[in-house]
């Protein structure tokens, strides 16, 4: 009988534990639970949010599909499409934000943000571009005005530069190269960027998703440009150890590419907390508070455009983006969107990295 | 008919106790591994388009695994690696459970304890202990440009099947060593002394009794190492570069980046079936090699 009764105390206790816990929930990447990110909800409830995480969007689509949720996810916008149609985020009601009106128009009208009937799917929190860093010590004829995404396939340079294992950063960027769109190409144009993908791969030292192994890296010297988001580049400037001359690529006739990430608004949002406290905690990542952390912590630009007039100067000179007019910088970037049919070219694209397509 | 299942039920009958002692493993059993099993082949016979998937039964995923070459030649590298990496660790732990079985006399917990050494941490920090021993800045490239001997770090070490079949066979060293031990330990020692007897010189000695009793400990010790290594995902993602991609990586991809849980369910199966039909290729053989032997 006192199993019986310490069972049912035990019950009670953890039920108890979850009643209590009517904070909001946030589902999202590695480290963007971190406290600035979330300090406005908790100045608004005297709690913390739930919070947990995920390596990348994958794996997170995996896991909402078979059951996980929360109240709002961190993915980017790239995602958006496939995580409505799987039914896991709902419509977001933008006067219910405090902070929509601080991000630029180029963000608000991205794609990914709304729909063809005008129901807003996704906030912009922040963004950062994809390109190539290239250590201009080692490869001083990419140097300046001369660099070119041209080093990847640089014989040169064979087994000494790394890329990004992603699919949508890597095959856009690779077909932008040789002048396709992946947004919208043939299955010609596609049979042409496999093949420069497959003389990439047999180039690279190293294609992960991990940037720390590519920061490395570079800072070894081991590789001489990477492919990488610009946060590696800010990674390898504060680097005190590691004192060569590096260059974000931003070659003159190509544009360089700006992914962004941000908030959709689970379907099952406000069923365990109030919606409002889902709403409080998107808020939480646009306040100026986050927005000024993302600049001077990570390197990343906020998509709450105020971030930019507290930032330090320094480390506003680090983010790449033109702070002075975003909209026109942005414009001058292609957002990276989904690709169509990006299973099958997920797929192929594995296949080419492991050498046997 | 009546009489045996009353002999079964009733609480004396020793198959009764058997399976009573046995229903929690077995239900463990069920829920842990023979549902999964179940699911992951349904979902084999399943179709996946986009985010719906369609649940009419159809061979059209095996097709496609049994049509494409390249995941053929990924299931041929993995079955490469993975016989070299079983065939390499018994043969350097068979010395090494050959020596704490017959040389060593006093505390032979100890030494077993020592041997076990490399798994009081995980497998990824092992993993990553290889990728820093064979790194461009690693122990080996140091040592060598320290002494003078390479001018520049050699870029071969890391990135190939070469480093995931060093760090496989370091990794499972321990699962070859113990089995090994424990059938070596058994062999009766009065055998040895009388082929002595009998004129047998040592390596004889070893042909004839040491190693075919001892064989059910290295036959275990390969199918320990050969059956998992074959589905490792982490060492190859990790070390592996893009000649070492295995088949694991590719499943993990299908049901992660790739989203096509019923092509990845459909290349799971058939490598589980194709590492099932080596194992039992692989006990025939050397079962018969044994049988030569004696």
């Amino acid at each position: 009988m006192k199993i019986i009764r310490d069972i049912f105390i035990s019950i009670l206790f953890l039920t108890g534990f979850s009643v209590k816990a009517e904070e909001a929930h946030l589902y999202t990447w590695v480290d963007q639970d971190d406290v600035p990110f979330i300090q406005y909800y908790i100045d608004k409830y005297g709690a913390e949010p739930k919070t947990s995480v995920f390596e990348d969007e994958d794996e997170a689509f995996a896991k909402l599909r078979a059951g996980y949720s929360a109240d709002v996810y961190g993915p980017c916008s790239y995602e958006i499409p496939r995580w409505r149609d799987a039914g896991l985020i709902q419509p977001i009601d933008v006067s219910k934000l405090e902070h929509w009106e601080k991000i630029p128009d180029s963000l608000r009208n991205m794609p990914g943000v709304y729909d063809d009937k005008g129901q807003v799917w996704f906030i912009p929190h922040l963004f950062g571009n994809t390109s190539v860093i290239v250590n201009t010590k080692l490869a001083p004829e990419y140097a300046g005005d001369n660099n070119s995404w041209d080093i990847l396939w640089d014989p040169k340079y064979k087994g000494r530069i790394g890329v990004l294992a992603g699919a949508v950063d890597t095959i856009p960027l690779v077909a932008a190269h040789i002048g396709v769109n992946a947004y919208n190409m043939t299955d010609d144009e596609w049979e042409q960027v496999k093949v420069k993908l497959r003389e990439l791969v047999v180039q690279a030292r190293l294609i992960t998703n991990v940037t720390g192994e590519l920061e490395s890296a570079m800072a070894q010297g081991e590789v001489v440009a990477v492919e990488a988001w610009n946060d590696s580049y800010n990674n390898l400037i504060w680097d005190e150890e590691f004192t060569d001359p590096v260059e974000y690529m931003q070659p003159k006739n190509q544009k360089i590419f700006s992914w962004v990430c941000g908030f959709a608004l689970s379907s099952v949002a406000g069923k365990e907390a109030p919606i409002e406290k889902a709403y409080a905690l998107i808020d939480s990542g646009l306040s100026v508070g986050a927005a000024q952390f993302l600049i001077e912590d990570w390197g990343y630009a906020p998509a709450n455009a105020d971030g930019f007039g507290v930032a330090s100067e320094e480390a506003l000179e680090l983010i790449i983006v033109d702070t002075s007019d975003v909209d026109a910088w942005l414009a001058n970037t292609i957002f990276q969107e989904v690709m169509p049919n990006l299973d099958k070219i997920v797929e192929e694209w594995e296949l080419i990295r492991a050498g046997v397509d | 008919m009546q009489k045996t299942l009353e002999n079964i039920f009733s609480t004396s009958s020793e198959t009764f106790k058997a399976y009573r002692l046995l229903t929690p493993s077995i239900l463990l059993l069920i829920i842990v591994f023979a549902f999964p099993i179940l699911f992951l082949i349904t979902y084999s016979f399943w179709t996946q388009d986009y985010v719906t998937i369609d649940t009419t039964l159809t061979l059209e995923n095996y097709k496609t695994v049994i049509n494409k070459s390249s995941y053929h030649i990924l299931i041929k590298r993995s079955l490469t690696i993975s016989s070299l990496t079983t065939i390499v660790t018994v043969l350097l732990a068979y010395p090494m459970a050959y020596f704490v079985a017959f040389v060593v006399k006093e505390r032979k917990l100890l030494w077993l304890i020592i041997l076990t050494i490399p798994f009081w941490t995980s497998y990824l920090l092992r993993v990553f202990a290889w990728k820093l021993i064979l790194g461009y800045n690693g122990v080996i490239n140091g040592s060598l440009s320290n002494l003078g001997i390479i001018e520049s770090p050699l870029s071969f070490l890391l990135y190939n099947p070469f480093a995931v079949f060093v760090t496989l066979a370091h990794a499972w060293s321990a699962f070859a060593i113990l089995p090994i031990y424990v059938s070596l330990e058994k062999i009766d020692r009065s055998l040895l002394e009388a082929a002595a007897d009998l004129g047998d010189n040592a390596f004889k000695r070893f042909c004839r009794i040491t190693f075919p009793l001892s064989f059910p400990g290295v036959l275990a010790a390969s199918l320990i190492i050969f059956i998992p290594t074959t589905g490792d995902y982490i060492t190859p993602k990790l070390v592996g570069g893009s000649e070492g991609i295995m088949v694991a990586n590719l499943i993990q991809i299908m049901f992660g980046k790739a989203n096509n849980w019923p092509l990845g369910s459909s290349i799971a199966v058939i490598t589980m079936i194709i590492v099932t039909l080596s194992v039992i290729l692989f006990v025939l053989i050397s079962r018969w090699l044994v049988s030569k032997i004696k």
